[in-house]
């Protein structure tokens, strides 16, 4: 009896690592998860004449629960990354990829830095009616090329933009997070169905959203 | 190509139509996971990369569940096809086949040839 009490313990202990791990999903969902691989683990067991090595023998072919949860995460987080038009949603995606590889984490640093960017232009727009003598763009090769927010404010007549900054900075900064977007996305389509086994019968049914 | 190569490739092409193969298997009836598992058992398929997928199928609105409990022991969840997860399953057995026709096609020579 000793041995199906540890048993049942290390079965307890997997379903809820396996939930600690999938939090970030919702809570019913997450809920219905742990039910049915309880329900597995239990009945793969049940009709066993030897019930501790049937259920070592799941746990295994289930793998870490870590493991098991992040497939999980990034069939959720994928199915949204290339569906959605949602900036978060694509760069959550690009991330998940950024941890498989060193293609995946250029990608995302690229992300991260056009996001970084486009906040950056719309930020520079915004300030400029309440810093007008220290937002524009100093044009004065070699010594000074500033874009941006300079400290003690440069020479003005150096100054190519004026007000012209504000709505520039505006489109520029939205064009650029929109084609941020757009690009990630594209590019999860293309190379995300061949680094995830299970997105390649996506891709082979016919993806409409595929170019 | 080693034995290890062409294993591993041919895993790679199991992967690949899994999403369609567990569609086609609830074409018929509802089944919980651990009968998907079963029939899928020749096919190499492991709960690990199942149950995760029956999720995704079922947030994508292709599939959907229900819970039903036991007398004794713990519930399961069934599966059954929903109308666009049979229409997206009936496509993919449309081009599957075409495919796989094309392919024949193809083969035929390197096979006819292997016999001789």
């Amino acid at each position: 009896m000793r041995h199906d009490e540890r048993m049942e313990q290390e079965i307890q202990r997997y379903v809820s690592r396996l939930r600690r791990a999938l939090s970030g999903l919702g809570e019913s969902e997450v809920d219905d998860i742990a039910l049915e691989i309880r329900g597995h683990i239990a009945e793969c067991v049940e009709g066993s004449d030897d019930p501790t090595s049937s259920a070592r023998r799941v746990l295994e072919a289930l793998g870490d629960p870590e493991e098991l949860a992040a497939r999980y995460q990034t069939e959720a987080v994928l199915a949204r990354g290339r569906a959605g038009r949602s900036p978060l949603a694509v760069l959550q995606a690009v991330q998940r990829w950024a941890m498989e590889g060193l293609f995946g984490l250029l990608i995302f640093l690229a992300g991260v830095a056009g996001y970084g960017t486009a906040i950056a232009l719309v930020g520079m727009a915004l300030l400029k009616p309440f810093f007008p003598h220290h937002v524009g763009f100093w044009w004065s090769p070699p010594e000074m090329v500033i874009l941006g927010v300079a400290g003690g404010p440069p020479d003005p007549r150096l100054e190519l933009l004026g007000w012209w900054i504000v709505p520039l900075g505006v489109v520029a900064g939205c064009l650029l997070w929109v084609g941020m977007t757009r690009w990630l996305g594209a590019l999860l389509r293309r190379f995300r169905a061949f680094v995830s086994p299970l997105e390649v019968g996506r891709a082979a049914g016919g993806d409409q959203g595929a170019p | 190509m080693t034995d290890h190569d062409l294993e591993r490739w041919l895993s790679q092409l199991r992967k690949g139509s899994l999403e369609m193969v567990v569609l086609a298997t609830l074409s018929g009836e509802r089944l919980y996971g651990l009968e998907i598992l079963g029939r899928l058992e020749t096919l190499g398929v492991s709960e690990g990369t199942l149950y995760p997928l029956l999720n995704r199928l079922r947030k994508e609105g292709q599939l959907e569940s229900e819970w039903e409990t036991r007398e004794s022991g713990h519930p399961r969840r069934y599966y059954r096809l929903t109308e666009s997860g049979r229409a997206r399953a009936e496509a993919m057995a449309r081009r599957w086949r075409e495919y796989n026709h094309q392919l024949d096609e193809l083969m035929r020579p390197l096979l006819e040839g292997g016999s001789r």
